[in-house]
């Protein structure tokens, strides 16, 4: 009889988010060299068999949704190809979706070109989050190269599932409060939308990218730590202003947009012994107006985001009423009562974080370039997702549309790097000050 | 070494750990086999690298130190679940057959009115049937600490009780009111109900309390109008009796919350700001 995995609330909770998105995660690594395929083949099955979610196919019970184990060969995931054009091959794999019916919930690609190796995987959302992710491709490279290295005690961790571990790092009456929290924070009621075109069914999934560029990122990374404001407070700001500039909203009007939080903070060694999956929560940032400039801007974000950063239960709202709904309800029922409850921010940001160079290089293929991105998301839907890499940080919005969208997006980013250059320019008397 | 006798040469080191028993012996027969089957399946699958396998087949059995551990010092027990299951269904087949025997014979001596009330023996078996499987339900739930699922059976015994009863009351006593039985049956419910809920500290028990109490007061008021004459023209201060008893009982349970709750407060604030530490005049949050 086939083996059976109970389907976690973080499962569910993405299952139903196919209404919103591709449920897809993404990763694209370029390497500076060859990547060994036999030894890469090798870690597939080792770190595929250790995480059974991820050769189980999905089945939604109306009663109680479940995993079934699948069987699977490496040749499931895996795909070798030596590529003439690059960039094709790489949007070819990346835009594809696995079905949830699917015996494998992951696959890799890795596309040879003149001597270097380049590294694509997309993943069901339902089995792991960004924060997972970089933890299984820091993992990948990491037994990759045991591996070479003649060294077999590969590992990765295979820990609990249950979303309840966000509650592991608190003390019994924080963890109280926090199963108490049954404050629905999706209600927050933002109508702004960003001006994509109307949805039609000629429109196709497309991974719009643009890297900021070292020299420009180091310089308001600078003065942000003179000014004591990380990268996502900046990132936010720029964001924010841009999304005025680009929606043409009115400068006095709020806007709110939801940021993604990593709830692994909450969790005992950040989650370090949990299994793979899904610990994400978000945090509002809502500015009451533009801002004069765009230092305007960054202290209407600050203000928003200190509240949420002084909270110590942040991101865990409204996981006691979700799980409180897929407890009492048959999983039929539970969908439509959080389908009615719930909203889908229109517009959002993720910051996935840093990609490590060290950490990510294959034997003696060093990441030379890459960034990772959430699911492609469907119209009106729109989020900005963000991963720094070798002193430069990607920016990306993943979406389902056509030329004329992918022309708005790209004019969008035209107006954060000039924000960004803003930014510099209104602050460089803070460097020299220095 | 190819990867069998590598895997038997694991097995009997690590069977050292018990007794050189025949099961033993089964075990890591069975063992082998098992690892064997792993490693077909992880070449199957793609994975070439031997030493990876064995690891990977070794680490799959888990904390097998333990696991003989636990073999060794598990009680043998004779295998006879499924006896006893043939016997239990023999002794209620048999219990069956002889209440339709004895009602045979009553319906066939016993003149007139031997077949008419005789039926109710059939009825009572088959009810005491049904009511075992509940009662045995609900302790297998009780004992997997499925406690709604548990609840849902003695309802089902006390309804089933509470029939028998009023027709036994009805048709062989003859006792005219014997149908009160039904509304004391919903009070008994409810009691009953309310018990286990405190019994296994249900989240919402002092709710149910409050409804329990009013409930059984609402019954009583029917039962005792129905009952003594003239009762129901100020017998609904009865009601009114229940309702006061509930919200009574809610401000009850509340003050008592709420002492406990400043109690716990009160040591927070004394030791926020009575006690006193030298290292507070130089501690920061950074």
């Amino acid at each position: 009889m086939a083996e059976i995995i109970k389907a976690e609330m973080w499962d569910k909770m993405q299952y139903l988010f196919r209404n919103y998105y591709d449920r897809m995660v993404h990763c694209v690594q370029y390497y500076d060299g060859l990547i060994d395929i036999k030894v890469l083949r090798n870690v597939l099955v080792f770190l595929t068999e250790k995480v059974p979610v991820l050769h189980s196919s999905f089945h939604g019970n109306v009663i109680e949704p479940y995993w079934t184990v699948e069987n699977y060969t490496v040749d499931d995931i895996l795909t070798v190809k030596e590529s003439t054009d690059l960039e094709a091959d790489i949007n070819a794999f990346i835009y594809q979706c696995i079905p949830v019916e699917s015996n494998v919930q992951y696959r890799m690609a890795v596309f040879n070109k003149d001597g270097k190796s380049t590294l694509c995987m997309i993943v069901n959302h339902m089995c792991m989050d960004g924060g997972d992710f970089k933890y299984f491709m820091k993992k990948l490279a990491e037994n990759y190269n045991k591996l070479l290295d003649g060294d077999h005690s590969l590992s990765i961790k295979t820990g609990s599932r249950s979303y309840d571990a966000v509650y592991s790092k608190l003390t019994p009456e924080e963890e109280k409060i926090a199963r108490g929290l049954y404050k629905n924070i999706s209600q927050v009621k933002d109508e702004h939308y960003f001006p994509l075109t109307q949805p039609s069914p000629y429109d196709a999934t497309r991974i719009v990218r643009r890297k900021v560029g070292k020299e420009l990122f180091a310089s308001f990374r600078k003065i942000g730590k003179v000014l004591g404001v990380t990268v996502n407070d900046l990132m936010l700001a720029f964001y924010v202003r841009s999304l005025y500039e680009i929606g043409m909203f009115k400068d006095d009007e709020r806007l709110t947009i939801p940021c993604m939080v990593d709830l692994r903070r909450h969790i005992v060694d950040g989650g370090a012994e949990t299994g793979l999956t899904n610990h994400t929560g978000f945090m509002q940032c809502s500015v009451a107006c533009k801002g004069e400039t765009i230092n305007d801007t960054l202290v209407e974000v600050l203000r928003s985001v200190r509240k949420s950063k002084d909270d110590p239960y942040m991101g865990l709202y409204s996981l006691p009423l979700l799980k409180l709904a897929y407890t009492i309800f048959p999983f039929v029922v539970s969908e439509q009562a959080i389908k009615i409850g719930y909203l889908n921010p229109l517009i959002g940001m993720s910051n996935i974080g840093v990609m490590d160079d060290r950490a990510l290089a294959l034997g003696d293929a060093n990441i030379i370039d890459g960034f990772m991105t959430g699911a492609v998301k469907y119209k009106p839907y729109m989020q900005l997702a963000l991963t720094s890499l070798l002193g430069d940080i990607t920016m990306t919005i993943a979406i389902r549309g056509n030329d004329e969208d992918e022309r708005i997006v790209n004019r969008f980013f035209d107006m954060i790097i000039a924000n960004m250059n803003e930014f510099v320019r209104l602050n460089a008397h803070r460097l020299e000050a220095k | 070494m190819d990867l069998k006798e590598r895997f038997k040469a694991y097995l009997e080191q690590q069977f050292r750990a018990i007794a050189p028993t025949a099961a033993a012996k089964d075990l890591r027969i069975r063992t082998l086999k098992e690892l064997m089957d792993a490693a077909q399946d992880k070449r199957i699958k793609g994975l070439e690298d031997e030493e990876l396998i064995y690891r990977l087949c070794i680490e799959e059995l888990g904390d097998f130190e333990a696991k003989l551990k636990e073999f060794e010092s598990a009680k043998r027990e004779v295998e006879n679940k499924k006896r006893k299951t043939v016997l239990g269904v023999a002794c209620g087949v048999g219990a069956a057959i002889t209440l339709v025997i004895v009602y045979l014979i009553i319906g066939l001596t016993v003149k007139p009115g031997g077949w008419h009330p005789g039926w109710l023996l059939l009825l009572g078996g088959a009810f005491a049937g049904v009511i075992t499987v509940s009662c045995l339900l609900a302790v297998k739930f009780a004992k997997a600490k499925k406690f709604l699922l548990m609840r849902v059976f003695p309802p089902v015994v006390i309804v089933l009780v509470s029939v028998f009863l009023f027709l036994l009351l009805n048709l062989v006593c003859h006792v005219e009111k014997a149908w009160l039985i039904f509304l004391a049956m919903v009070i008994a419910i409810f009691v009953f109900d309310t018990v286990l809920a405190y019994a296994t500290f249900f989240k919402f028990r002092h709710i149910e309390l409050c409804v329990a109490v009013e409930v059984s007061f609402v019954m009583l008021y029917v039962i005792l109008g129905l009952t003594l004459k003239n009762f129901w023209g100020m017998g609904w201060l009865l009601c009114l009796a229940g309702v006061v008893c509930a919200i009574v009982m809610l401000i009850v349970f509340l003050a008592k919350r709420n002492k406990e709750k400043d109690k716990i407060e009160k040591e927070k604030l004394r030791k926020k700001y009575d006690e006193e530490d030298e290292a507070y005049y130089t501690m920061w949050d950074d």
